[in-house]
């Protein structure tokens, strides 16, 4: 049977604030809520603050050469400001797991932005290589294909 | 930018160039249109070509007769399967040393999808591509003449007032020795199973690069290129000036090898290719931390003609992002960065074909005349 009802959602969210509120809804009762009259009475909800990033400006990153603490290389951006870049990229910047990728045609991203966290938002630049799977036998050995076809001599 | 296109018997040279990319268009006469290599105008991401002769009125499908891809550069071949896509009533040209099973290899390899953005890999599978469209449609264009020297790639027979002018463009280069280095070079360049993939490096293909001799009614234009001079006699641009066959007057036009690099002067081009006072017309190039012309490459050439002219500004121009958090993270994060990008210009020669006058020059963007005030 349709009925209208009152749910009572009591708590508070991660921040500690308290959200409890009244709210007419249209239903029927569920699992272990208790009923009192019209009035439910819902165990807290609370929604879990997932920690995430904004990024103002990514780019698409092409390592040109290794040279010391740095490397250059060509950005392409993707968010934020739409000119090509080319940069000296300090190697300390790059996690220590990931150094080994910086060589010449390696690719990455480098993201600047936020990441939004219960406690605040933090300032973050994060260079991560994409980790491309190594060339197969198979793969090596069939390229090739027979380009005569589109010459003419 | 004018929206006139040029009239029937009217001759123009176009150099387009952003600071990383070089693009020319010639109109040999009749509406009749040659485009040599690519480039991307900044504001519509287009071929810069396609952009200018839409601007005109121009219908691109129809007018272009030939393509030329000089060689295998992103600085030069940016946009040209979009070309060559466009473009469908022209023939295309490579440098020869591209048919190699090696070259074929390597866009097996690095022209799919793994590797993402554009790179000159993508740019000839496009190319490919599209030579394989008009095949399948019955368009008898459908493969690409090779480059080699002395060869002659287009010819055309002008009719102005009655009389003949004959239109010829010939390739005087690469050499054969050139061309096998090239291929040994795709051959090292094909990946060892078990390694990492990533983006493949551009070649060192300038020794490969197509040089063009245009010749319209008496008027000779050199287009250089990327050639340089080496030490080796049978490469690079000493084998032209000896013993190129198709040369037989000098150019008062030349589009000055490998923007104006020391690596690309030779006198003997000056003095033995080119007219007195010729027009030279350059486009920078400005990445891994190089940036062409140098001011002594300027000074040379501004010393050898009062008619040296450039598409953009050589210099390096700092990036300065429009955010503050992005310009401190910059800061404490690179050593240098700068815009690859660093102006857009184009430099317009345009005279007309029958008469003794000279040329007149047009100057969009950023080009300017380089002769010091």
């Amino acid at each position: 049977m349709r009925f209208q009802k009152e749910t009572l959602l009591a708590g508070t969210n991660s921040s500690g604030r308290d959200i409890t509120e009244a709210r007419k809804q249209n239903g029927s009762t569920e699992g272990s809520r208790v009923q009192l009259g019209e009035l439910v009475l819902s165990p807290p909800k609370t929604t879990p603050f997932r920690e995430y990033s904004k990024a103002i400006q990514k780019w698409e990153g092409k390592v040109i050469s290794l040279s010391g603490d740095t490397f250059r290389a060509t950005l392409s951006p993707i968010v934020g400001d739409k000119l090509e870049q080319e940069a000296e990229i300090y190697v300390q910047d790059v996690t220590p797991d990931e150094r080994s990728f910086i060589e010449p045609g390696a690719i990455f991203y480098w993201s600047i932005g936020y990441l939004e966290r219960p406690s605040g938002r933090v300032r973050e630049s994060i260079i991560r290589f994409r980790r491309l799977p190594m060339w197969t036998d198979n793969e090596v050995k069939k390229a090739g294909r027979d380009l005569t076809v589109y010459f003419n001599e | 930018m004018t929206s006139e296109s040029p009239n029937d018997g009217e001759l123009e040279v176009s150099i387009f160039g952003p600071g990383y990319g070089e693009a020319i268009a010639l109109h040999v006469g009749l509406g009749r249109w040659i485009l040599v290599d690519s480039c991307l105008e900044p504001n519509s991401g287009k071929p810069a070509q396609l952009q200018y002769l839409e601007s005109l009125g121009i219908n691109a499908s129809l007018a272009v007769k030939l393509i030329v891809a000089t060689h295998w550069h992103d600085d030069h071949v940016q946009g040209m399967g979009m070309l060559v896509r466009e473009c469908k009533s022209a023939e295309v040209a490579v440098s020869a040393a591209l048919k190699s099973p090696h070259f074929s290899a390597l866009l097996d390899l690095y022209g799919g999808g793994a590797f993402p953005g554009s790179s000159g890999v993508t740019e000839f599978v496009n190319v490919f591509r599209s030579l394989d469209e008009r095949r399948k449609s019955g368009t008898k264009i459908n493969a690409a003449k090779l480059a080699v020297p002395d060869k002659l790639l287009y010819r055309d027979n002008i009719r102005l007032n009655r009389k003949n002018r004959e239109v010829e463009i010939y390739s005087l280069s690469p050499s054969d020795s050139a061309i096998l280095s090239a291929q040994l070079d795709f051959y090292q360049r094909i990946p060892d199973t078990g390694t990492h993939k990533k983006r493949i490096a551009c070649p060192s293909t300038n020794n490969t690069s197509v040089v063009l001799w245009v010749r319209i009614g008496d008027h000779r234009i050199l287009l250089g290129s990327d050639l340089e001079k080496t030490s080796d006699p049978k490469t690079g641009w000493t084998v032209i000036i000896n013993e190129s066959q198709a040369i037989k007057e000098k150019a008062l036009v030349y589009k000055v090898a490998h923007h104006g690099a020391e690596s690309s002067h030779d006198p003997d081009i000056w003095s033995k290719l080119l007219s007195d006072k010729p027009f030279a017309l350059l486009s920078p190039y400005s990445i891994a931390g190089n940036s062409l012309p140098k001011d002594e490459d300027l000074d040379r050439v501004a010393g050898l003609t009062p008619n040296g002219f450039i598409t953009a500004p050589p210099k390096i121009k700092k990036f300065r992002p429009s955010d503050g958090v992005v310009r401190e993270t910059i800061q404490a994060v690179t050593k240098t960065m700068r815009s690859v990008n660093i102006g857009w210009g184009q430099v317009r020669l345009r005279r007309n074909i029958e008469d003794s006058a000279d040329y007149k020059v047009d100057l969009f963007g950023d080009a300017y005349n380089i002769q010091p005030n």
